[in-house]
């Protein structure tokens, strides 16, 4: 059973993701939500989390720098990170996989197509 | 100053709408008004590298805004948490549109910061000279009427 955190500074996008990790079908314990990278760091460094879900640009922290100080904790060196951002840029893109993001998806995205990107993420086989 | 052409912002905005919130839009006349009901979300826009800056703003009627709202959250535009995230769900879609936007006009090469969405009550103030944005009115289903209008920073603004 997965627990995941989805961390956005939007409430709807939460719950949009959210929703779209429900109807995936993976096994999911529970989804656990953060408004900014801060809460996120505060979280991971309390909960057991199979997964993070972020966005980029958000206040207090951002979604890069989050994933960095990750980085440099070994508790969670070694989460999967996907990214969930409207944020285009080649720059942007190469930034995150750099810190070895496993996926970067782009804002708007198709629920079934999210879905598949977090089996991938975490090594899970093709499911309903 | 880059800015999109009145058809990359109307045909991108169009899209973003038809994705994201599963509204389907086409073109309409810029001089028609919003109702003072109206909501605005605001963002800006940043390249990193090349100091260029933008605010983009997406104004609909709050009748319409709450229906977008539902759609993205995937529930009757009757259910009580609908009316708690209508401004959200606004932001959230200027958001996505300001991503779509950047990449295009700035280029993908170029890294932009975008800011956090602010959501104003009423219609936009037709105060900007015409030659600082690009303007698009779209009309929705039920004859609700969109406007985007894409903002260039005055020079020497901080």
């Amino acid at each position: 059973m997965l627990r995941m955190l989805v961390v956005d500074d939007s409430a709807v996008m939460r719950k949009v993701v959210t929703r779209s990790l429900q109807l995936s079908g993976l096994p999911l314990h529970e989804v656990e939500e953060a408004r900014d990278g801060q809460e996120a760091l505060d979280l991971v460094r309390k909960s057991w989390i199979d997964l993070v879900l972020c966005d980029v640009h958000m206040p207090v922290m951002n979604g890069a720098e989050l994933v960095r100080r990750m980085r440099a904790d070994p508790l969670t060196a070694a989460l999967p990170v996907v990214i969930v951002s409207s944020d285009r840029s080649e720059g942007r893109i190469a930034e995150l996989e750099g810190l070895g993001v496993r996926a970067y998806v782009r804002k708007p995205f198709q629920p079934e197509a999210l879905g598949r990107v977090v089996r991938e993420a975490l090594g899970l086989g093709g499911g309903s | 100053m880059m800015r999109p052409s009145e058809e990359m912002l109307g045909r991108l905005s169009a899209d973003i709408l038809a994705d994201s919130a599963f509204l389907l839009t086409e073109p309409s006349d810029n001089s028609l008004s919003l109702p003072m009901s109206s909501l605005s979300a605001v963002i800006s826009i940043r390249g990193v590298a090349t100091g260029a800056r933008a605010s983009l703003v997406l104004s609909a009627p709050r009748e319409l805004a709450t229906v977008i709202a539902a759609d993205m959250l995937g529930v009757s535009v009757l259910d009580p948490e609908v009316a708690t995230h209508t401004e959200g769900a606004l932001g959230e879609l200027v958001n996505v549109l300001a991503g779509a936007l950047a990449a295009n006009v700035f280029g993908a090469a170029e890294t932009c910061d975008l800011g956090v969405p602010r959501v104003l009550r009423g219609p936009p103030h037709g105060t900007t000279s015409p030659h600082e944005m690009s303007s698009v009115t779209l009309c929705a289903e039920g004859g609700h009427l969109i406007r985007v209008d894409w903002l260039d920073a005055p020079t020497g603004e901080p």
